[in-house]
């Protein structure tokens, strides 16, 4: 194939075909693209260039190489998620070699420790949570004011935090079921130091209860990911996770989680529901917690 | 409904969760928008790339030769230009007038060209007369253009659906040859028109042609054609322009109703969402929608534009 004598393409171009051939997924012909391309040093720093470049660095396992482009060049918002993942994958994959076999969760979780995502492709915010932290903060003030915003509100809420009002309404009714069940078990704890059984799974879900708790703001740091924030992702990242866990309490009697009145004639049945529904959960809390 | 552990919420990567975020947070999942009658044939399973052009100013240059701005801009002689786009403009609704029936269906203008199939019942139309049919009277009293069933409307929708369906069949009979179609006394006139156009806008629509020809045989590509001129004039004007064969009737969108946007999405739904979109035009409209579905775009502004397009598609860049 003959070099062309001058070359055609804009910068504008040249973005149009790295997009076309990554979306295409035909990464060997955009390395050769990318290999044709003059040694312009304003189009190699091209955003789209350079994600290309990743892209084709990632796929023929030259990490290093990628690793470096990640870092180099500070990368527009709507490009961080893909690029995030060929990161963690491609650090993934190095620990698998390393290990002589897959990585399980927690695999994973000590290489995003060990190799926390470079802020050229991350915003820093906290990467378990569904909302951005603007729109998570819009939302907590609000509910200290009132926990129960009206149709209307609800559109405005909507519009300054970037969601819809069906997520605005499902993180308040979320919110509030969350606070009544911290309040209930707030006051389950204080009857159980009041002597009779331990029940380690009620110390363990005390030892969670900020993350089941209203809480979602408290208890995460900051930057590197925690154990604690992968939970979150668990309980609090999904609008219907935890909802669809209460829905199926009703069927077993009077209440699980979610206990306005009355829990203490229904402790023990509190318990139980939480032994037969959360007791997966908690197991791999408190795997992630060792 | 215990969601909890479903793939999209499992405690392992946050891969996953990102993806999840993506989908979730911008609700950008269009699931079960009401699919319109859109009896085109499944997509290909071996269709990688769909092409997707605007008309004016993009393939053809006829509005700016009516305005003068492209003698403007190149530097060619302005009353020529239009009088040339004039004569264009003549040819184009004469066409659509005698051939499509223009008249009939102007006020009842679709996006697609088998968007009222549905009213279709078939029969045989080689000794119907469209003439003597009674659609224009009924059409030129009241508010018979609903397209919901009025009552005493089936009718008139039907006839509607038969013209729909000859102009189909005169497109894909006459595409390769509308000198057959105008006869040889326009035919003529169109020819001479043609080539001074070509020599005004230095074979702008030749160049174009170029790289419409090699998506056309490419059997993993398809050329889709989003224009805001209404439907019948658009194929009124690939037909003089001599773009027949490399559009498909059943590709042709007409936005001027529903905008370009929504033309976009008919076409995903369409082809699918395996497929790369490439969208290529001169316009704002068609920039922002590709953007907005994450289409890349090739934009042309000039004969340099057109050029390096052919090139890219003749080195398999795209």
């Amino acid at each position: 194939m003959s070099m062309l004598p001058t070359f055609g393409f804009t910068q504008e171009q040249v973005a149009c075909v790295c997009e076309v051939l990554q979306q295409g997924g035909n990464i060997e012909r955009l390395g050769r693209f990318l290999w044709s391309l003059p040694a312009c040093e304003h189009l190699h720093k091209n955003e789209s260039v350079l994600k290309a470049k990743a892209v084709v660095a990632f796929h023929r396992g030259n990490f290093r190489e990628l690793y470096k482009i990640l870092e180099s060049h500070q990368f527009s918002p709507h490009n961080h998620p893909k690029l995030q993942q060929l990161w963690l994958k491609a650090h993934y994959i190095e620990a698998e070699k390393l290990r002589g076999r897959p990585l399980g969760a927690v695999g994973k979780y000590r290489v995003r420790r060990k190799f926390p995502l470079p802020r050229s492709i991350w915003d820093g915010e906290e990467t378990s949570y569904c909302f951005k932290e603007k729109s998570r903060s819009v939302l907590r003030e609000w509910y200290t004011h009132n926990p129960y915003p009206s149709p209307r509100e609800k559109r405005e809420l909507a519009e300054a935090t970037g969601l819809t009002t069906t997520q605005v309404s499902n993180w308040f009714k979320n919110r509030r079921q969350r606070d009544r069940a911290a309040e209930a078990k707030e006051r389950e704890n204080n009857e159980n130091s009041n002597g009779n059984s331990h029940n380690p799974l009620t110390s363990s879900m005390n030892g969670n209860k900020s993350l089941l708790g209203s809480s979602d703001d408290d208890k995460t740091p900051s930057g590197t990911p925690d154990h604690s924030s992968l939970s979150p992702a668990l309980l609090l990242g999904s609008n219907t996770g935890l909802q669809s866990l209460h829905g199926l309490a009703p069927p077993q009697g009077p209440s699980a989680i979610p206990v306005p009145g009355g829990v203490d004639s229904v402790h023990h049945h509190h318990s139980m529901h939480h032994d037969t529904i959360l007791n997966p959960m908690s197991s791999n809390l408190v795997d992630l917690g060792s | 409904m215990f969601q909890m552990f479903s793939p999209a919420c499992s405690p392992s990567t946050p891969i996953k969760e990102l993806d999840d975020r993506a989908c979730r947070s911008g609700g950008s999942k269009s699931r079960g928008r009401g699919r319109k009658n859109n009896p085109s044939p499944p997509p290909d399973s071996d269709l990688e790339r769909v092409f997707v052009w605007d008309l004016d100013e993009t393939i053809i240059v006829f509005h700016s030769l009516l305005t003068g701005s492209y003698a403007q801009k190149y530097g060619k002689d302005p009353p020529m230009a239009v009088t040339l786009g004039l004569r264009m403009e003549e040819m184009i609704f004469n066409l659509a007038d005698t051939h499509l029936f223009f008249n009939d269906l102007e006020e009842c203008d679709q996006v697609h060209i088998d968007d009222v199939s549905s009213d279709d019942n078939g029969q045989d139309l080689s000794t119907y007369s469209f003439a003597t049919d009674g659609f224009h009277a009924a059409a030129t009293s009241a508010n018979l253009c609903l397209a919901t069933g009025v009552r005493g409307g089936v009718d008139w929708m039907r006839k509607l659906a038969f013209r729909y369906r000859r102009v189909k069949e005169m497109y894909s009979t006459y595409k390769n040859n509308v000198g057959g179609l105008l006869g040889p006394a326009k035919r003529d006139a169109w020819l001479q028109l043609r080539a001074e156009i070509e020599a005004l806008t230095d074979s702008w629509l030749t160049h174009a042609l170029k790289s419409l020809s090699i998506i056309s045989s490419r059997s993993n590509c398809v050329n889709v054609l989003v224009t805001t001129t209404q439907l019948i004039p658009a194929l009124a004007k690939v037909l003089l322009y001599s773009l027949g064969s490399v559009f498909p009737v059943e590709n042709i969108y007409s936005a001027t109703k529903i905008g370009k946007e929504s033309c976009f999405e008919r076409i995903m739904q369409r082809f699918g969402r395996k497929v790369v979109y490439v969208v290529i035009g001169d316009g704002v409209e068609e920039e922002q929608a590709a953007k907005k579905h994450n289409m890349p775009f090739w934009r042309i502004s000039s004969h340099s534009d057109l050029l390096a397009l052919h090139q890219a598609l003749e080195f398999e860049y795209l």
